[in-house]
């Protein structure tokens, strides 16, 4: 045989071995032991953690002066925490179809459910950097508030992606402690000490309550897996009060974590404490992990079961809406108006969740009301994060968040208040932004279901009822900057944000407008694109 | 006595131990009596760990919060004696409205538990695989290791970096030099 058929011969078996890898790599890698080296799946969160790692030696031997280059790592590390997750998104639909299956003890699940919050928050978190390069309300521990911010996005990022109870419990928890740091990050105001200390008692509390009931559930169903525990729910007779008792104590954990009303009291005061850039955190990225493990809980382990939980969830988003609307009326506080804003932004999100369970357990995450459900919060997140960006701009030039300052916010900067106008009307739900269409998927899935079970007429009826309540906080705000006199003449003098934090007030309130006017399908798209949660696999 | 009254009379020790402990955490005046009493409430729950096969699990509640953990809070009341010698009030306004809640929970829950049948409705014994590989070979302990240092060594990872964090977190709220 002579060297050239030797090479050639070699060549085509490694041409061979790379076609069956590139046809077959879910089998090939798992031949190959791949899943005992499964965090390559971690990189997300890894890249994170090098941000972080990073940071504090930067901040070792640099000191304070480099505050601007801790921001640049911050969002490199945010950056490549993207890039990873849409090279993870890629795999799955690519190779595995399904999802990356489950992982370290069948803990996490790398599916493109979870790869869509996290790419999410990855926009919202760099969104939130980008003001910080100048915000003068920061003065001491700048850079220990970015590690902060990094790592509760760890804990997120870990939350939506897990698929076991007991994991779900640990991230959450994670990602708890540092949401009361950073509401109490302002520890020489008694406000910010006020508002993290109840946000930590009353959070350790909903804690030990969620994990009272994940004890009866594991007592009833003997796993904590939420594939298994979906699977024995199905031969469990739904109407035993262990159940209900059960699911009712791990509402209390997780509905704490997003804010809805009866848990909610915790909301106002941790809002109003907080260091704005916290605020605006707190406002958006615990509520969509939330919603992510809440969706991921209810909708797969405890789906056969949906007659069970189904009251209790219409009966908590309707009184979540009007919790949060009709307290939101009287407030004079711009973070505590924006609190109860959030409180009843979720009750919307919650009839996507009814609809989904409404669906029944097969057909839930494929249901208009688990993708009207997604669509929100995507929408949510940009134009809650818009009005809490243009909020902190104001704080910064008024002096403080009383919606005074607002007074008149055009001859300051018409700039700002021009997009503050587009994510207003967006929470509102107006019709030429995205918040409309994000209000009317909402409803269309709601209204599938009326004629089946007539309380979801009233739970419609409710919804829009309150929808025209919000108009009027909402609209009052964009009152006070247009049709206001200024309080004091010094609050008139021009305001010209810096160039990064004008891309952070572009970025989310065009978002919340032009996905409204041209690209409705383009979100809706990725939403559905990023359904599948159901996926169960026995790595064994 | 058979075994199982031995059982029963184990349990009720304990369980009398840990609601007497608990009991005074929240009704002894002196707040240092509170801990002790508190210690005496973490141990027993430490005597049912025993009770359940988890031997394991009873080392490390004598251990850590027996041991480290009231040491610690004992050290954090000696260091301020404002709160050492003075007799606190345990109540406040809200005392009623806590009794109606606590209550309602009480009852509530003892009534879920005495309608189910753990055992007859529920028993589904679920071990995963490599447990029930491992069990034939290994002892309690020893399997507690395997699994956080190999099954479950991501939840014990994040574990490490939220105690990372949370030292970050401490040293904002705690420091207190003026010239940063």
């Amino acid at each position: 045989m002579g060297l050239s058929e030797l090479a050639f011969n070699f060549l085509t078996t490694v041409w061979g071995r790379l076609q069956i890898l590139w046809s077959e790599p879910a089998r090939q890698l798992t031949h190959w032991g791949w899943e005992h080296q499964a965090y390559y799946l971690l990189f997300p969160e890894i890249s994170l953690l090098v941000g972080v790692a990073v940071i504090l030696l930067v901040d070792v031997f640099l000191g304070r002066k480099a505050f601007n280059i801790i921001i640049w790592i911050a969002i490199v590390a945010l950056f490549s925490n993207f890039l990873m997750t849409l090279h993870l998104m890629y795999m799955t639909s690519r190779f595995f179809s399904y999802g990356l299956g489950l992982w370290w003890g069948q803990l996490e699940t790398i599916d493109p459910y979870a790869l869509f919050f996290k790419q999410l928050m990855d926009w919202g978190d760099i969104l939130l950097l980008l003001v910080l390069f100048r915000y003068p309300l920061i003065k001491r521990f700048r850079s220990e508030f970015i590690i902060l911010i990094l790592s509760a996005t760890i804990a997120f990022d870990l939350m939506v992606g897990s698929s076991d109870l007991l994991a779900i419990y640990v991230m959450t928890e994670f990602g708890s402690i540092m949401l009361y740091l950073l509401a109490a990050f302002h520890k020489d105001k008694l406000k910010s000490l006020e508002g993290g200390l109840k946000y930590f008692i009353t959070g350790a509390a909903s804690s030990a309550a969620m994990l009272f009931g994940i004890s009866y559930i594991y007592g009833i169903v003997g796993s904590t897996n939420i594939y298994e525990i979906k699977i024995r729910m199905m031969s469990i007779y739904p109407d035993h009060p262990l159940v209900l008792f059960a699911m009712v104590l791990i509402i209390v954990g997780v509905g704490y974590k997003i804010g809805v009303a009866p848990f909610h009291l915790w909301a106002p005061d941790a809002y109003e404490g907080a260091p704005t850039p916290a605020t605006a955190f707190i406002s958006v990225f615990p509520k969509m992990a939330g919603f992510a493990v809440l969706m991921r809980i209810y909708l797969v382990a405890f789906a056969p079961v949906a007659q069970v939980w189904l009251p209790l969830f219409v009966i908590m988003a309707i009184l979540t809406m009007f919790v949060g609307n009709i307290m939101a009326l009287t407030q004079t506080s711009f973070k505590r108006l924006m609190a109860y804003s959030g409180i009843a932004q979720m009750g919307y999100v919650l009839i996507g969740v009814i609809c989904a369970g409404l669906a029944g357990p097969n057909e839930a995450a494929t249901s208009n009301g688990f993708w009207a459900a997604m669509y929100y919060l995507l929408i949510y997140m940009f134009m809650n994060l818009g009005a809490f960006i243009i909020g902190m701009m104001n704080e910064v030039s008024g002096g403080s968040d009383h919606l005074d300052t607002f007074n008149g916010f055009h001859q300051r900067s018409p700039f700002l208040s021009f997009f503050m106008t587009i994510c207003l009307l967006a929470l509102t739900g107006i019709p030429p932004t995205a918040g409309f269409i994000a209000k009317f998927v909402i409803f269309v899935s709601a209204v599938d279901y009326i004629t089946r079970y007539p309380a979801m007429f009233l739970l419609v009826l409710m919804a829009i009822i309150n929808t025209v309540i919000a108009v009027y906080y909402y609209v009052g705000i964009i009152k006070r900057i247009y049709l206001l006199k200024p309080l004091r003449t010094e609050l008139a003098r021009p305001f010209t944000p810096i160039f990064f934090q004008r891309v952070a007030v572009l970025v989310p309130a065009l978002a919340s407008l032009v996905l409204g006017i041209f690209y409705i399908d383009a979100p809706m798209n990725y939403v559905k694109g990023a359904w599948f949660m159901t996926y169960y696999t026995t790595i064994a | 006595m058979s075994p199982a009254d031995l059982i029963a009379i184990y349990f009720y020790f304990f369980a009398a131990l840990a609601i007497l402990g608990a009991l005074g955490v929240v009704v002894l005046r002196n707040i240092f009596h509170s801990v002790l009493s508190m210690i005496v409430c973490l141990f027993a729950v430490a005597g049912f760990f025993v009770l359940l096969n988890a031997e394991f699990l009873a080392a490390v509640q004598v251990i850590i919060y027996v041991g480290a953990i009231m040491v610690l809070i004992i050290f954090a009341i000696l260091l301020s004696t404002r709160i050492m010698r003075r007799d606190i009030v345990q109540t406040n306004a809200y005392v009623l409205p806590g009794i109606i809640v606590s209550l309602a929970f009480l009852v509530t829950t003892f009534f879920v538990i005495i309608s189910t049948r753990f055992v007859e409705d529920y028993h589904v014994p679920f071990y995963p695989a490599w447990l029930a590989e491992a069990s034939e070979k290994l002892d309690n302990t020893m399997i507690v290791g395997w699994s956080l240092m190999a099954t479950y060594s991501l939840p014990f990872e994040i574990a490490s970096i939220l105690l990372l964090m949370a030292l970050i977190g401490g040293v904002v709220l705690a420091h207190r030099k003026e010239d940063d």
